[in-house]
């Protein structure tokens, strides 16, 4: 099923108003959800014969956070999902796609939302003795004492 | 001036250093040749010298937990028992009376340091070192069986184990090469799983462990493991050379040793050939190969030889 | 036998950027295997914040080395999306031009790094004799082996004149008869295959879950490609085949990458061909006006995706990068299983892995 058929299809399914479909640059659709209907509506697109995720953006705007899942097949579709500020909570849909792990990872730990199912809950980029927030959050600055301790002062051990 | 001869001939010629000038020079005739194979310059002919220089200006260090004692014996036993095995090859010229047996003992010699390769990845813990012992030993359970029972044709057809035997056979009807090319043939298939050359160096692999069991030396130790291997490619191959060809030149002249440097050349050439043409195989392509297709055939072939 | 857990990496002859891969061992076998990123993690998104557009072009550039074109290539064309500009045809040709180029540096360059792994040292030489040719028709036309930085908003910054132009088809003529030498040489070896074969299996099901791009994905059998799917620059003036195999392993990627390095050469000898004339360039402003743009290209290693936010002003509000390693990485724990060790070196080149874009 081509782009704007999937489109249809899931304002329908999910009882969307026709302004939440927008399109935006170099051939993408855009259609605004909540963050409950996520699951449903990637089963929805799966359904239709559209697999690939490109990415999963996380951007943070003056009082919401902003989740994009980037859908392609020929053509683009992006759901945009608005999370409040005090509840970052949404489902993760690695148990539809495997391959949006990475993606869920990285805004996890860059921006702080909770993935609710998400299989391997561990950071993808940064160190493991990370102390210094969410560093892609704009209102924070990075706190001076970024790791607790320099790994590379710990005593040599040998091979 | 019997002492002098002998100081002369045991440090000299045929010693020690026209041993190692000799190991070095194929050494870095073996890069120049890939070299060129590949399409590129190689390097100028001090360089074997001038790793080992380098080398022994090198720090010496070993991780902690390595048995020292070892890591520094091991070396030195690899290193001397290749030297020994060169004692009893008669390079063109004679250099120490032969026996009964020195076939064998020259065979237990050369397998002394792919020994001791394995040991030395037991004695400096780590991973690499660990790995690529065991691999080595592996190969080393496979293809030292195939260079003997591919070389004892030689030994078969001249009736003894003494290597003045195999050549006076030799001088007598013709040179084993004419007689026994599949022998031959299979020898230097078993001498390059030997000496862990390309495509047999999965032990050495440096895209996985790095350099198998000597990861860890450096120095002084590092630079004698690898006069070892030099001095084993030049003892092996002159070892063939003996074997296989020896009916071409007369001991003891100098138009004799030009034969045999240059017959030595040649077939540095062709190990080096096969070293630029073929990829590296894995562990069990290796002793698949050995087991499945080497060793039948040079059963079969030494059958062949006692039958006629 | 033991079980052994074999670093490879952060620093290892394997890899040419650092990666932490920990592969458990039972003997030869791999049991299982972790993967570690975020040794070259730089934070470009975040740093991308607070620079002005034209200062990120010289930011994105530098992402990766190997396929830093490409990036400056989509990040161009997503803010000449927002500005609502119309990149000259002459510009888009060199545009493309210098993405063939680079997806076959690209190629030749991995060739080598997987001869060199499997032990195959001669071919690694080879190739790399041959990317040099590719290497000095860049350094030509804009000044740089590697990094070329001829992208700007609004086109390109350099131009090709009559002597590029007579290097190019002599160098191309070249590169084909040699690359069409290296694809008739390895594809019926018997030592490469016996590295290869069968070794790193993935079938069209995984690539499907787990959104795999590129050559990764097209030797499965998954016939994508951002060029003719959905075309950017001039892609859809040129005329091209994308090469499709569907055996899935590491062969089938090798002999894919060839394959398609042969395509780029062909869609150069076109761009060279049928070069229009004009100007290279506009005038871009240095304002954005607010708006979103998604933009997505070919890369060597598959689809590069960039979302751009943009609030009116000089400074991007959202910079979103995903680079096609992060799709292929995800399948490696999943290859490694029950593989060996000596095969574990076949399976990390197979996949052509560039750490420094997947870690941005």
């Amino acid at each position: 099923m081509t782009i704007e058929k999937t489109a249809i299809k899931l304002q329908e399914i999910l009882n969307l108003d026709r302004s939440t479909k927008k399109l935006i640059p170099l051939n993408e659709v855009k259609i605004t959800i909540s963050k409950q209907q996520i699951l449903l509506a990637v089963q929805t697109i799966l359904k239709s014969g559209i697999w690939h995720l490109s990415a999963i953006t996380c951007q943070q705007l003056e009082n919401e956070f902003n989740l994009l899942y980037h859908f392609w097949k020929s053509g683009g579709l992006t759901l945009l999902i608005s999370l409040d500020e005090k509840n970052l909570r949404i489902d993760s849909i690695c148990s539809l796609i495997p391959g949006a792990e990475y993606y869920e990872r990285e805004a996890r730990e860059m921006f702080g939302i909770e993935f609710l199912g998400m299989p391997n809950p561990l950071p993808l980029l940064l160190p493991d003795n990370w102390q210094g927030g969410y560093p892609m959050r704009k209102k924070e600055q990075p706190s001076q004492e970024k790791s607790k301790e320099n790994p590379a002062q710990e005593k040599g051990k040998s091979a | 001036m019997n002492q002098l001869n002998l100081f002369f001939r045991i440090f000299i010629f045929p010693g020690f250093l026209f041993l190692l000038v000799t190991a070095l020079f194929l050494h870095w005739l073996d890069r120049k040749l890939i070299a060129r194979f590949q399409g590129r310059v190689g390097p100028p002919w001090y360089q074997p010298l001038a790793d080992l220089v380098r080398l022994f200006a090198k720090e010496d260090i070993l991780p902690v937990g390595s048995n020292l004692f070892f890591a520094a014996l091991l070396p030195l036993i690899s290193f001397a028992s290749v030297l020994t095995a060169s004692f009893y090859l008669p390079i063109a010229i004679q250099s120490a009376p032969s026996f009964q047996g020195d076939f064998i003992v020259l065979l237990f010699l050369l397998s002394m340091p792919s020994l001791m390769y394995f040991l030395a990845g037991w004695v400096t813990r780590g991973v690499y070192s660990v790995i690529g012992g065991n691999r080595a030993l592996l190969q080393y359970f496979s293809y030292e069986v195939l260079f003997l029972l591919a070389m004892s044709g030689t030994a078969i057809a001249s009736g003894s184990w003494s290597l003045a035997d195999i050549r006076l056979e030799q001088i007598k009807e013709s040179p084993f090469i004419f007689l026994q090319i599949i022998g031959f043939l299979l020898s230097l298939a078993g001498l390059i799983g030997k000496l862990k050359r390309e495509p047999f160096d999965i032990p050495k692999a440096k895209s996985e462990v790095i350099a198998g069991a000597l990861t860890e030396f450096s120095g002084k130790k590092l630079a004698l493991w690898y006069l070892t291997i030099h001095l084993q490619t030049m003892v092996g191959l002159s070892f063939l050379i003996h074997c296989y060809f020896s009916g071409f030149w007369q001991m003891n002249t100098i138009s004799g040793f030009f034969i045999f440097l240059l017959l030595l050349i040649i077939l540095q050439g062709v190990l080096s050939a096969i070293s630029a043409i073929y990829a590296r195989l894995r562990i069990d392509q290796l002793i698949h190969l050995n087991w499945h297709i080497f060793i039948p055939i040079a059963l079969l072939h030494n059958i062949y030889i006692l039958l006629i | 036998m033991n079980n052994i857990t074999v670093p490879i990496g952060p620093q290892h002859p394997l890899l040419k950027e650092p990666l932490s891969f920990l592969v458990s061992l039972e003997g030869e076998k791999v049991t299982d295997s972790t993967l570690r990123l975020g040794y070259v993690h730089r934070g470009i998104e975040k740093l991308a914040e607070r620079r002005t557009y034209i200062q990120n072009v010289y930011l994105i550039e530098r992402i990766c080395g190997i396929c830093s074109h490409i990036h400056s290539t989509t990040y161009c064309q997503s803010v000449e999306a927002l500005l609502k500009l119309k990149v000259p045809k002459r510009g888009l040709y060199i545009r493309m031009l210098l993405c063939e180029l680079e997806r076959i540096h690209s190629h030749l360059l991995w060739l080598g790094v997987l001869s060199k792994n499997i032990g195959f040292n001669t071919l690694f030489m080879y190739a790399w004799r041959d990317r040099e040719i590719v290497l000095n028709i860049m350094e030509e036309i804009s000044g740089g082996r590697v990094s070329h930085s001829v992208n700007i908003i609004g086109g390109v910054r350099v131009d090709i004149n009559e002597k590029h132009l007579s290097l190019l088809q002599k160098s191309l003529q070249e590169l084909t008869i040699r690359v069409e030498e290296i694809l008739r040489s390895i594809e019926n070896d018997r030592s490469f295959r016996a590295r290869t074969r069968n070794i790193g299996n993935l079938s069209l099901e995984d690539i499907k879950r787990f959104c795999v791009v590129g050559p990764v994905a097209r030797a499965s059998g998954l016939d994508i490609d951002i060029r003719r799917d959905a075309p950017y620059a001039a892609y859809d003036e040129l005329d091209f085949e994308v090469p499709l195999m569907t055996e899935g392993d590491v062969w089938a990627r090798s002999i894919l990458r060839i394959l398609e390095t042969i395509q780029a050469i062909r869609l150069c000898t076109q761009i060279i061909h049928n070069l229009p004339d004009g100007p290279v360039s506009v005038t871009a402003p240095r304002r954005v006006p607010a708006g979103e743009v998604v933009s997505r290209a070919e890369a060597p290693r598959g689809e590069v995706f960039y979302y751009i936010r943009s609030d009116d002003s000089q400074k991007p509000a959202r910079l979103k990068i995903r680079t096609p390693t992060l799709t292929t990485l995800i399948t490696l724990p999943g290859q490694l299983k029950n593989m060996q060790l000596a095969d574990v070196s076949a399976v990390i080149a197979g996949v052509d892995l560039c750490i420094a874009c997947g870690d941005r």
